[in-house]
């Protein structure tokens, strides 16, 4: 922690290898973030780069309670944000109703030969306005009432975009394991 | 149904918790010179708009200074020039000898000698115009100010008076005492001054402030004081400059404080305890000293209610607030305007100060007993405040004056490095103290 501090405050004087030794320990971190809120490479380098700015940026506001870590993440969540709602709108779909959900049991040890990487591209290819619903929601732990504040949206929409988002990631889930088990025999 | 759901999202959750990639190289490089733009510090701009402020009331006072000094000097020449113009003015018969006055003769004929350096514009008003009517009596016509010869103005108008050689002497005699006088006060140029004040902190004041932290925080008992000196630039404006001493403080409530806690102490930090407050964060150096937040989670360390029990362990409550203290010497430069000149002297003051922290610590008191308790994280070692206020100036003699200026000091860059807060930004202050010019 301590030597957070010295980082930060380095930082904040200005120090120039302050600055990339604290981009430098926290990158890789923040660009995982980016990919999951990202359509492609190219979206997450600019969520990244405006991120690390505002993180600079903003430095002298963080007040050393909490994980720093978790600042970092906020900044760069919200900085997603902003990219989605300059190129997207979220879809209403007010009748939850007439979701066609997937009945299927499924445990959780069923998905444990997925790796990170099989699980960025399931979330990378969903639709914008369910992908970013489902990382404030499954990911970051926002409530629905938070997440239609975030996007500007109702929680039911919020709700149905999360249920919708969920369906497709189970079936993409199922044929990757249905593949991998006609793989494996 | 609702494991099903929550399946996938935990799935996700845990698959992506430390995920982490490498980012293209170029990223960095275009971030670099977007922060080092930004990397700037945010004070040297108010600094330089502070500066800004002050330059330009300087000017602004200076020229409206120097407007006065004109518009008195247009009004003077305006009160002779008619006369002058209007009265064919012959040089009266007196002789001027080491500024007495005497007849140039011993009889009216010689009234064409030699006035010397009797002039016109160095006279009161009701020496123009001289007339000798005998060896020792001379007639003087107190010039028209203005041509209007309405009753109501009759004061301004001409009048003609008697006066003996001897008056005349004695006149110019204060003439000459009063440019003697006037060239002394003119070289009294500089002043010296001890000033005190107590010290507000209206409120928290604090930007971003937490109000949960506000609740608990208080202003304790601040003070400043210290010795300036001035120079005077002209009769209105003086540049002051000075060393003063200051200790502000708060005081942090809620929060119990116990001793007797060393032998339980195994904790491997060097510090035990950290406790947040608005100011910044306390860390605490005084290994005896157990803290425990009584209204919230302020407090943050290795030792907590739930695995150590101060009244079990039989340690000694010693107080239920903390003491948070910063000392700093000033050295001021401040610009002083003399709005209204009198025996009682109004100045409008402005200016900046360079504070230098010289002390810094956290302590509580128990019936007299000082406890030392640790220091709070991140002051700033200098700190840049801007002053603006007003001072009343009584003055006892031509050297000794008394001095009331009640101010206002801002804080232009914050107290705090690290969290980028500060202690209260304002500060009143109702500095009162003795002046000496020379």
């Amino acid at each position: 922690m301590t030597e957070v501090r010295n980082i930060i405050n380095g930082c904040l004087n200005g120090d120039r290898s302050s600055q990339e030794l604290l981009y430098r320990r926290n990158v890789a971190r923040m660009y995982g973030v980016c990919l999951q809120y990202a359509g492609n490479e190219e979206e997450a380098n600019d969520i990244l780069q405006e991120g690390f700015i505002k993180i600079f940026e903003n430095l002298p506001s963080y007040r050393f309670e909490g994980s720093f870590e978790g600042w970092m993440r906020r900044i760069m969540v919200n900085t997603a944000l902003e990219k989605y709602r300059e190129k997207h709108n979220l879809y209403r779909v007010d009748d939850i109703d007439k979701l066609n959900e997937i009945e299927a049991e499924i445990e959780v040890g069923e998905y444990t030969g997925l790796e990170a990487e099989d699980l960025l591209n399931m979330i990378q290819a969903l639709p914008p306005q369910y992908k970013i619903v489902f990382n404030l929601f499954a990911i970051e732990g926002y409530s629905h009432k938070e997440i239609g504040k975030m996007l500007g949206i109702s929680p039911s929409t919020s709700k149905s975009n999360l249920s919708r988002a969920r369906d497709i990631l189970k079936r993409k889930v199922l044929r990757f394991t249905g593949i991998r088990r006609v793989i494996n025999g | 149904m609702v494991n099903r759901k929550e399946n996938i999202d935990l799935v996700f959750r845990n698959g992506l918790k430390d995920f982490e990639a490498v980012p293209p190289v170029d990223v960095w490089e275009n971030i670099k010179p977007a922060i080092k733009k930004k990397a700037i510090p945010t004070y040297i701009w108010k600094v330089a708009a502070s500066l800004t402020i002050l330059l330009s009331l300087g000017v602004f006072s200076y020229r409206l200074g120097m407007n006065s000094a004109i518009r008195f000097f247009e009004t003077e020449r305006a009160s002779v020039a008619p006369t002058v113009s209007e009265t064919s003015f012959t040089p009266p018969a007196l002789a001027v000898v080491n500024n007495r006055v005497a007849p140039a003769a011993s009889t009216t004929t010689n009234m064409t000698a030699n006035i010397g350096n009797f002039q016109s514009p160095i006279l009161p008003e009701d020496l123009r115009e001289p007339e000798i009517i005998g060896p020792s009596r001379i007639i003087i016509s107190t010039p028209a100010i203005n041509h209007d010869k309405s009753p109501e103005n009759k004061l301004f108008q001409g009048n003609r008076r008697t006066y003996s050689i001897e008056e005349m002497n004695g006149m110019l005699l204060d003439m000459e005492e009063n440019n003697i006088t006037g060239d002394r006060e003119k070289a009294r140029r500089w002043s010296i001054a001890a000033l005190a004040s107590p010290t507000y902190l209206p409120g928290t004041g604090v930007r971003n402030g937490q109000p949960m932290l506000a609740m608990n925080e208080r202003q304790a008992i601040s003070y400043a004081g210290g010795v300036s000196f001035a120079y005077g630039i002209n009769d209105r404006i003086s540049v002051q400059s000075g060393l003063y001493y200051s200790s502000v403080g708060q005081q942090i409530s809620g929060i119990s404080a116990y001793s007797g806690f060393d032998p339980y102490n195994m904790s491997k930090s060097s510090s035990t305890f950290q406790v947040a407050t608005q100011s910044g964060t306390i860390t605490t150096s005084n290994p005896d000293i157990y803290l425990l937040d009584m209204m919230g989670d302020r407090v943050i360390g290795d030792y907590s209610a739930e695995n150590f029990d101060p009244v079990k362990s039989d340690l000694s409550m010693i107080g239920t607030s903390l003491h948070q203290n910063f000392r700093y010497l000033e050295l001021p430069l401040i610009v002083r305007y003399k709005l209204i000149e009198g025996n009682l002297d109004f100045n409008i003051i402005g200016g900046i100060s360079s504070n230098i922290l010289i002390g810094n610590s956290v302590f509580l008191n128990n019936s007299g007993v000082r406890y030392d308790v640790g220091s709070t994280y991140g002051l700033r070692n200098h700190v840049v405040s801007s002053t603006l206020g007003m001072g009343m100036e009584y003055s006892i003699s031509k050297s000794i004056s008394l001095n009331v200026e009640p101010i206002v000091r801002y804080y232009i860059t914050p107290a705090n490095n690290s969290s980028g807060e500060g202690i209260s930004p304002f500060n009143l202050g109702l500095f009162s103290g003795i002046s000496y010019k020379f």
